[in-house]
């Protein structure tokens, strides 16, 4: 047990949990029975709260253990984090300034509140709803992983049950106060955690490549560890896998904003002008996570080993970067690190389930248990959604293999990006019938999950599922006829499973205009793409028109 | 995403009245620098170990310098579309950045 390590962790953690609970009174709104208040903070964050808030929330505490995890394993491959968090700002700007804009005219909360109002149709709403929770509760799961991989290299590394308690407690404390405070909570918090991270990161970017001989020595090592036997890394790309690098950080770039917890923090904020702030002054943690990526290769060079898990007897990968700040630094200056990373899983755990909770109220419950919902009633329906999402994660943690959520987050990238055609290229055109939309996305998910799931988890076997994102080219095929049987270029599953859902959006669009399917009603217009404020007494017209049934009377 | 005709004004004059009811202030061929940053997908171009910078290979310098690329092409349209707005709207543009 690292005592010392334990002390300052459970400190900075118990300090949090204050910030947390004292988050409801920070700047409180008159009421907090409104989901605008409870599930977006009142939709008035300025810039610097958007920037801790959306950066706390996009980089979580899973990226910082996981990719220089996955840098330590297969080397260059790892460092798609990078071109993926570069990419992402460029690509996102334009359609997010839309997406805020319309929103904030019509009062959605969630991108498949955006779908019913666009479409009219409910079905295609609870679709982009549904694949929305399916997709964030794993990546809920992946928090704990990370906090749970901290906890055990500070030793409390108990096997059944009571190994899983103190990451228990951690998330008992984690859904009281977002159940008191909404989005005030994580919003308050990730100052703390981007500080600490911040403090962290770039300690151990100078101060260890001094310790080991400077960066030139710790690739050269690692190069030398990869060129062994039994090694599948390189610290260049090789002949097969450009294509997946370029393909896994664009398709990962163009699936974040679609996860509806990167759009909760971005509809929060209170202007445009913020927003476009932001996407300037957030790739701040891209250099960040590039930075954290290479310790991957500084956790090779020093000889790091991960920890044996102690629930599953197997050695956890997601432990080098802890044992490597264990390994390497003062035992208060790791339980700051670790604090760090602990703290960096609650604010994105917090912020996913409020989305996945406001999903829940807005699209299912409000939409098909309760339509004449008042906005009382769904505050009330989303604080009680959004504890039933986090004690599924822990019990998914719990009684289901780590392994398997992992799996699930791979899934989630793949499926999320199947959402693309209804919310975000309905932002500039409604050329795309909903019909044509419904049917793309079931092709989309139906070939993007049986592709994943052919792939085996152990390649020199063959044997197991959802080994990976990357398919060769070559195992493409059309009904048994592949177009290119000889190509051995890997590719991300995302990327064409996302091109055959658009294909088939599109070829049955002019197909379904003919057989005069009808189109169902738009209740946007043009100038609500593009508006700064939302126009007055906006609030009880959004009001009447979400709930069809007082509309219609 | 060009589903109607460019039919502004360059960038530096502020587009007729119009034009902005039609499009908006987001609208502008200065947006074509946000493809900038896509040449970060072309791995070719960057995928060599020589020439290293502080002892690491290109693969991974040249990424990191794609950031401040990245900030650079971002940062020049949103100063441009911060400065349409603010013309269309007045001083009513300050407005939504309130403090409360």
């Amino acid at each position: 047990m690292q005592w010392i390590e334990f002390g300052v962790f459970t400190a900075l953690f118990l300090f949090v949990s204050v910030l947390g609970f004292a988050a409801t009174h920070w700047r409180r709104a008159e009421s907090m029975q409104h989901l605008d208040e409870w599930g977006l903070g009142g939709r008035k964050f300025g810039s610097w709260i958007t920037w801790f808030l959306v950066g706390g929330d996009l980089y979580t505490a899973y990226t910082f253990v996981a990719v220089p995890a996955l840098v330590f394993g297969a080397g260059a491959m790892g460092f798609f984090a990078l071109p993926y968090t570069v990419v992402l700002y460029p690509l996102v700007l334009l359609p997010l300034l839309r997406m805020w804009s319309v929103s904030r005219v019509h009062g959605y909360v969630t991108p498949a509140d955006y779908v019913r109002g666009r479409y009219g149709s409910p079905l295609l709403a609870t679709l982009i709803a549904v694949t929305g929770i399916v997709a964030t509760m794993p990546y809920i799961a992946l928090q704990l992983a990370g906090l749970e991989a901290v906890l055990r290299t500070m030793g409390l590394n108990a096997g059944g049950l009571a190994g899983h308690a103190p990451l228990f407690i951690a998330f008992v404390v984690l859904a009281l106060y977002t159940y008191q405070s909404g989005l005030r909570a994580p919003a308050l918090i990730a100052f703390v955690k981007d500080l600490l991270i911040y403090v962290v990161i770039l300690v151990a970017v100078f101060y260890l490549p001094s310790k080991l001989g400077g960066w030139g020595s710790i690739i050269d090592q690692s190069a030398e560890t990869f060129s062994g036997p039994d090694s599948g890394g390189s610290i260049l790309l090789g002949e097969h896998n450009q294509l997946q690098y370029a393909t896994l950080a664009l398709g990962s770039a163009l699936a974040l904003f679609l996860y509806p917890h990167s759009l909760t923090g971005i509809l929060a904020s209170s202007g445009r002008k913020v927003i476009r702030r932001n996407m300037v002054a957030l790739p701040a943690y891209s250099f960040l996570l590039g930075m954290l990526a290479l310790l991957g290769y500084a956790a090779l060079a020093a000889g790091v080993e991960p920890i044996v898990n102690g629930a599953t007897g197997e050695p956890d990968s997601n432990t080098i970067v802890p044992v490597l700040f264990d390994q390497m630094f003062s035992d208060w200056f790791a339980g700051l690190a670790y604090a760090a990373i602990g703290i960096g899983a609650l604010v994105p755990a917090a912020i996913m389930s409020i989305a996945a909770a406001n999903l829940w109220t807005r699209n299912i419950y409000k939409e098909h248990l309760r339509p004449g919902a008042t906005p009382a009633q769904e505050a009330k329906q989303a604080k009680l959604a959004s504890l039933v999402v986090k004690f599924g994660a822990v019990l998914s943690i719990v009684f289901i293999d780590p392994q398997f959520s992992i799996d699930m987050q791979l899934i989630g990238g793949v499926i999320v990006l199947q959402t693309l055609p209804a919310v975000a290229i309905a932002l500039y055109t409604r050329w795309l019938h909903r019909w044509a939309l419904v049917a793309g996305w079931t092709v989309g998910m139906a070939w993007g999950l049986w592709q994943l799931y052919l792939i085996p988890k152990d390649p020199a076997t063959g044997e197991g599922h959802f080994g990976g994102s990357a398919m060769p080219l070559s195992d493409f095929s059309l009904f048994g006829w592949q177009p290119l049987p000889d190509v051995r270029t890997q590719i991300y599953v995302g990327a064409v499973a996302l091109l055959l859902n658009l294909l088939v959006a599109v070829v049955l669009t002019p197909l379904l205009r003919w057989f005069g399917a009808a189109e169902g009603s738009d209740a946007t217009a043009e100038a609500d793409y593009y508006a700064t404020e939302a126009p007055a007494g906006a609030t009880e017209a959004a009001e009447a028109e979400t709930s069809g049934e007082t509309a219609s009377r | 995403m060009t589903e109607q005709p460019m039919s502004e004004p360059p960038m530096s004059e502020p587009p007729s009245s119009a034009a902005r009811a039609r499009h908006g202030t987001d609208r502008s061929p200065g947006n074509l620098l946000l493809l900038v940053p896509l040449l970060m997908l072309v791995t070719p171009l960057w995928n060599h170990d020589e020439p290293r910078l502080f002892g690491l290979p290109m693969f991974y310098w040249s990424q990191f310098l794609f950031v401040p690329l990245g900030v650079v092409c971002v940062g020049l349209v949103v100063r441009a579309a911060n400065r349409r707005e603010r013309a269309a709207t007045g001083s009513a543009a300050d407005g939504t950045e309130r403090k409360n």
